[in-house]
């Protein structure tokens, strides 16, 4: 296998974490607790500019040719979990705003302007995060790795990536079927029901909020530090609903099927799209590539709106002795 | 559980699927019969900056057309493959390995604009390709990367020109006007610190944010500052909301332009706003010099009309230097393998600062076929091209003289040059 | 003084081609209850419309009523197509919102394929310049505020005063109560869908005029910047839609005027998150929970 073949498989690997993490992120927030965030991508964005500027060192370096707002040059895991913190923290400012007070359609309006805004300001205020021109050079942590080949430390990159997708998976499982699931789910379908039990609808929300903003975030961290560049033509609004579209086709509160939903969608279609034979012209196909994930969506939601591998309900039976069984009536058993 | 063996296997599956693909050949728009060379234009078909891609294919089919006319390199006949690289890096990294991986005959890149260079120049280096990039990034100014060529001044180098200009035009009154996407802040800064920094007084400084529906109160306060003349550069939609809206307000004054005045999206979009005579009477274009009399230029011009097929409308690219200057990209690659005897290019790169340096004794040439006809005959050769002499430096950078340019009975003339001296002034 | 004169003066201007697009966003929303993002792509085509026949020779105000005629029917169109057929299949508001963003996509990123890059203008002269003041307005812009209050005072009188207007502010308020007095649900909502087609599509092409020129993706964040104004006044009420684009379109320009140009916007954003923080229904709106998608 050729040097170039690798480094492709190894870039569909990495997005393919990358986007599985995010997706997942959104799955708590919007799948399982039912909260119509329409400005995902931000905190992507804010998780990648973190790392770069935790990573990159200050900007009089390398020539001064770009402007952030503060660089340090910190080891390994640190520009990632500072990424983290900088997306929970970040969704938990914006929660504070939106999801107190607001009904729901107004709260899913007012993130679709909060992502506007957060774009309009990370290119006007050059000093921020380099304006338009985002900022590049970003070091990738395989890098720091001495006396191995490029190829190499690329796929320690990758190994890192499968590793935080992993433990991200664990989280989530952990999560959405437990006990704490359940509120979660209650929050999405009756929320009043919830509320008469005892348990504070809104605190939940913020806290899947901050937890699926800090996933958004450390995908954001490895997907810069991968690339190596990150700037806001890359985080526009639109953005958002492709991880949408992969938490629907996947199945919306289940976590495998949103990681299957996250690499069809976000990974899987664009890159079909370039294998299909309608001679070359790139117009057509990246607009076909936009086209198809409407449409996908679109069939999804009509045929099988539950998602690939609709998440599981647990069915809860009273415990009865065995011999019993056949001439029990059955109870209607509930969901 | 069972849901976490599903979920294994069906990634498992997926995966080998894409290997499989990845691995085998594939079809998509890559490489054409067996034999024939390739250079990729790795530029946005889509997007915002959509316009750039067929502006690099108005370089590249040209010279393609050219180097098969007189005999293809080394026997083998070149084609150009358009790779959209979606105007974005984090679409473009993929994009970019997607296509090194499937093409087996990729010998060059042409294009790579600013809003994906920094992320996939790398890539191109380390894969061993050569890209001619038109990006204007002062990140590039001092790049390390041997695969890296540019053959247009920076951005930095181009605003200190604008703002040298704008001293020779006699505004001592300017004021300055750049809109806020990658392309206008290349140039922006160095405009605004060269303008003060050789004794003229700017009565106002404006950066747009693009593409907003109404930019009426800034063109009321450039009205009330009463320039003798804006130094500007935009995109064209913005370009035209607010000259038009101060078209009504004000006067047009003199305007200083860039490169991007001659491209035919801004062309269009700001004769619409303004109307076309009052445009062509106030812009002044401050762009790389090369003389329209200039036998490479009219041969990028003979060959772009003549590939109609490939390049729809092909007229409205004949005064784009950055069509111009990916048509010098592809007759250097062309050349350097030629003098290198190999395709490969791991070989040939060298050879690229071979073809176009000046050196005693060298045969200096305008054309593919008179290279490669000297090249024959053991000689040594000087590419002059569309835009100019090419002399690179050791960042792999080439600088342009600065000419103030003029839309005189549809065609461009040169009214003055800017020479050196008068940049440095301005740059500091 | 003069700079806060004429920077109202031309948030007036603003405000008057977002009111008009404003006004049939809210109207549709608050009688069916669908958020429909896909309100973008029906200004666009709508102005493209406009574009093919002005480009043909049709003058600009005529090339406007077609495409105000072509924007009510497409969206009528998606509205029997898509969107009811979904309805009734039982998607919830949340499935139909990303219903009507993945009708968005398809139209323009199809749009976009079609037309290409590049960028288009509409033979529209400004005509004269009136001077006011301290500012000046072109003919054409004084006709776009004319269209934007005729256009604002018939929907409310219509609302007011006609049978169907007033069978829309019943389904409005309850819809199945609404269909038991014998309202007919189906055509009701029809007129809805039309109403504010045909306004989207007046608004597109207002929108171009404006701008001067215009591509397939240029009404694309404008969407926001309406949505921005309809939720300010409260969505449902068309004259708390006409006051949001007021407030909107004299912010930005007054904040372009005194602070920084390129986040004028923002600041009309932030003056929409203050006013929802101490009223969150909005400055008009009576209706403080939300509802069911109306059947």
């Amino acid at each position: 296998m050729s040097a170039a073949t690798q480094y492709y498989i190894a870039t569909i690997l990495v997005y393919i974490c990358v986007n599985v993490i995010a997706s997942w992120g959104l799955d708590l927030q919007f799948g399982v607790t039912g909260v119509l965030n329409f400005a995902f991508i931000i905190f992507q964005a804010a998780g990648a500019y973190t790392a770069a500027m935790l990573s990159l060192g200050p900007s009089s370096a390398s020539g001064s040719f770009q402007h952030y707002l503060i660089g340090v040059h910190l080891p390994f895991p640190l520009p990632l979990i500072g990424a983290m913190l900088v997306g929970g923290a970040l969704s938990a400012l914006i929660g504070l705003i939106t999801l107190r007070r607001l009904r729901s359609d107004y709260q899913a309006m007012v993130m679709l302007v909060i992502s506007v805004v957060a774009t309009l300001v990370a290119e006007s205020v050059i000093g921020l995060a380099n304006g338009s021109a985002g900022l590049s050079l970003i070091p990738n942590p395989a890098q720091a790795l001495s006396g191995f080949t490029r190829q190499t430390q690329t796929w320690f990159f990758v190994g890192l990536c499968v590793i935080c997708m992993l433990i991200v998976g664990a989280v989530m499982y952990a999560l959405v079927y437990s006990p704490y699931g359940r509120v979660l789910r209650g929050v999405r379908e009756n929320e009043s029901a919830v509320e008469a039990m005892g348990r504070n609808a809104t605190r939940a929300r913020m806290q899947v909020f901050v937890i699926g903003g800090a996933m958004a975030a450390l995908s954001g961290a490895l997907l810069a530090q991968f690339i190596g560049a990150w700037a806001p033509s890359g985080w526009l609004y639109p953005e958002t609903f492709v991880f949408f579209t992969a938490v629907i086709v996947g199945g919306r509160g289940s976590v495998s099927g949103v990681a299957i939903g996250a690499a069809l969608v976000a990974v899987g279609i664009q890159q079909a799209v370039q294998y299909m034979p309608i001679g070359s012209d790139p117009t057509l196909l990246a607009a076909l590539e936009w086209i198809i994930t409407g449409l996908v969506t679109l069939i999804f939601l009509w045929l099988r709106p539950q998602g690939l591998l609709p998440e599981r309900r647990r069915r809860y039976r009273r415990a009865r002795p065995a011999r019993l069984a056949r001439a029990e009536v059955r109870d209607p058993v509930g969901t | 559980m069972r849901g976490k063996r599903t979920f294994v296997g069906v990634m498992a599956v997926t995966l080998a699927a894409l290997t499989a693909a990845a691995c085998g050949s594939s079809s998509g728009g890559s490489s054409g019969p067996k034999g024939n060379l390739e250079f990729a234009m790795f530029l946005p078909f889509s997007g915002p900056n959509a316009a750039y891609g067929p502006e690099g294919a108005a370089g590249c089919y040209p010279a393609v057309r050219e180097i098969d006319a007189a005999g293809g390199i080394l026997g083998h006949k070149i084609h150009c493959t358009p790779v959209d690289d979606k105007g974005e890096p984090a679409d473009a990294v993929p994009a970019a390995n997607r296509m090194l991986a499937s093409s087996s005959s990729l010998v060059g890149v042409i294009g790579t604009d600013s809003n994906t260079a920094t992320a996939v120049v790398p890539l191109f280096q380390q894969a061993h390709i050569p890209v001619f990039s038109t990006t204007g990034q002062s990140s590039f100014d001092h790049s390390t990367a041997s695969y890296f060529w540019r053959i247009l001044s920076p951005d930095a180098a181009q605003g200190s020109a604008m703002a040298a200009a704008a001293k020779k035009l006699g505004i001592t009154r300017p004021a300055t006007m750049f809109g806020n996407d990658i392309a206008a802040q290349g140039s922006a800064p160095s405009a605004i610190s060269g303008i003060k920094r050789i004794g003229l007084h700017p009565v106002a400084n404006q950066t747009l944010g693009v593409g907003q529906s109404s930019y009426r109160s800034e063109a009321t306060a450039m009205a009330s500052a009463k320039p003798q003349g804006i130094v500007t550069e935009a995109d064209p939609q913005t370009s035209a909301t607010y000259f038009s809206e101060l078209s009504q307000i004000g006067q047009i004054p003199k305007l200083v332009t860039d490169p991007v005045s001659q491209e035919p999206n801004w062309r269009q979009a700001m004769g619409g706003a303004i109307g076309k005579s009052l445009l062509d009477k106030q812009d002044y274009a401050v762009v790389a010099y090369s003389p329209p009399t200039s036998l490479a230029y009219k041969r990028f011009t003979s060959e772009l009309m003549s590939s109609a097929k490939q390049v729809p409308k092909p007229s409205q690219w004949d005064a784009d230097l950055y069509s111009a200057a990916d048509y010098d990209s592809a007759i250097i690659l062309a050349l350097a393998m030629d003098a290198a005897h190999s395709d490969s290019p791991s070989v040939y790169n060298r050879y690229i600062t071979k073809v176009t340096a000046p050196s005693p004794g060298a045969t200096v040439v305008h054309t593919y076929a008179a290279g490669k006809a000297a090249l024959a005959k053991g000689k040594h050769i000087q590419y002059v091209g569309a835009v100019g002499p090419i002399h690179f430096d050791r960042w792999h950078n080439a600088g342009n003289a600065f000419a103030i340019e003029r839309y005189v009975n549809g065609n461009w003339k040169a009214s003055s040059l800017v020479t050196a001296a008068e940049i440095k002034a301005a740059a500091g | 003084m003069a700079v806060f004169v004429s920077a109202v003066g031309f948030g007036v201007v603003t405000a008057a081609i977002l009111a008009i697009s404003a006004v049939g966003f809210t109207l549709q929303f608050s009688v069916t209850n669908v958020f429909n993002l896909a309100f973008g792509s029906v200004m666009t085509l709508s102005g493209f419309v406009a574009y093919w026949l002005n480009a043909a020779g049709l003058n600009v105000w005529v090339a406007m009523a077609a495409a105000a005629l072509s924007g009510g029917l497409i969206s009528l169109a998606i509205n029997e197509v898509i969107y009811t057929p979904f309805i009734r299949h039982g998607l919830n508001l949340f499935g139909m919102v990303i219903v009507t963003i993945s009708v968005a996509v398809i139209f323009d990123h199809g749009l976009q394929a079609a037309v290409g890059p590049t960028f288009f203008s509409y033979v529209a002269p400004a005509g004269r310049a009136f001077h006011f003041a301290d500012f000046v307005l072109t003919r054409q812009e004084l006709i776009i505020i004319g269209i934007a209050l005729v256009l604002t005072i018939l929907v409310q009188v219509g609302l007011q005063y006609t049978r169907v207007g007033k069978a829309m502010r019943g389904l409005a308020v309850n819809a199945s109560l609404a269909r038991a007095c014998g309202i007919p649900t189906r055509q009701v909502i029809a007129l809805a869908w039309f109403v504010s087609g045909v306004l989207a599509g007046i608004g597109g092409v207002a929108l171009f005029l404006d701008t001067s020129t215009f591509t397939a993706t240029t009404g694309s964040e404008f969407l926001i910047v309406i949505i921005a104004a309809a939720v300010l006044g409260g969505i449902g009420s068309p004259r708390g839609a006409v006051l949001g684009a007021l407030v909107v379109g004299i912010v930005t320009e007054v904040g372009a005027a005194y602070w920084n140009p390129e986040l004028k916007d923002v600041l009309a954003f932030g003056v929409l998150i203050a006013v929802l923080l101490v009223r969150p229904q909005g400055l008009f709106s009576r209706l403080a929970t939300e509802r069911a998608i109306t059947r």
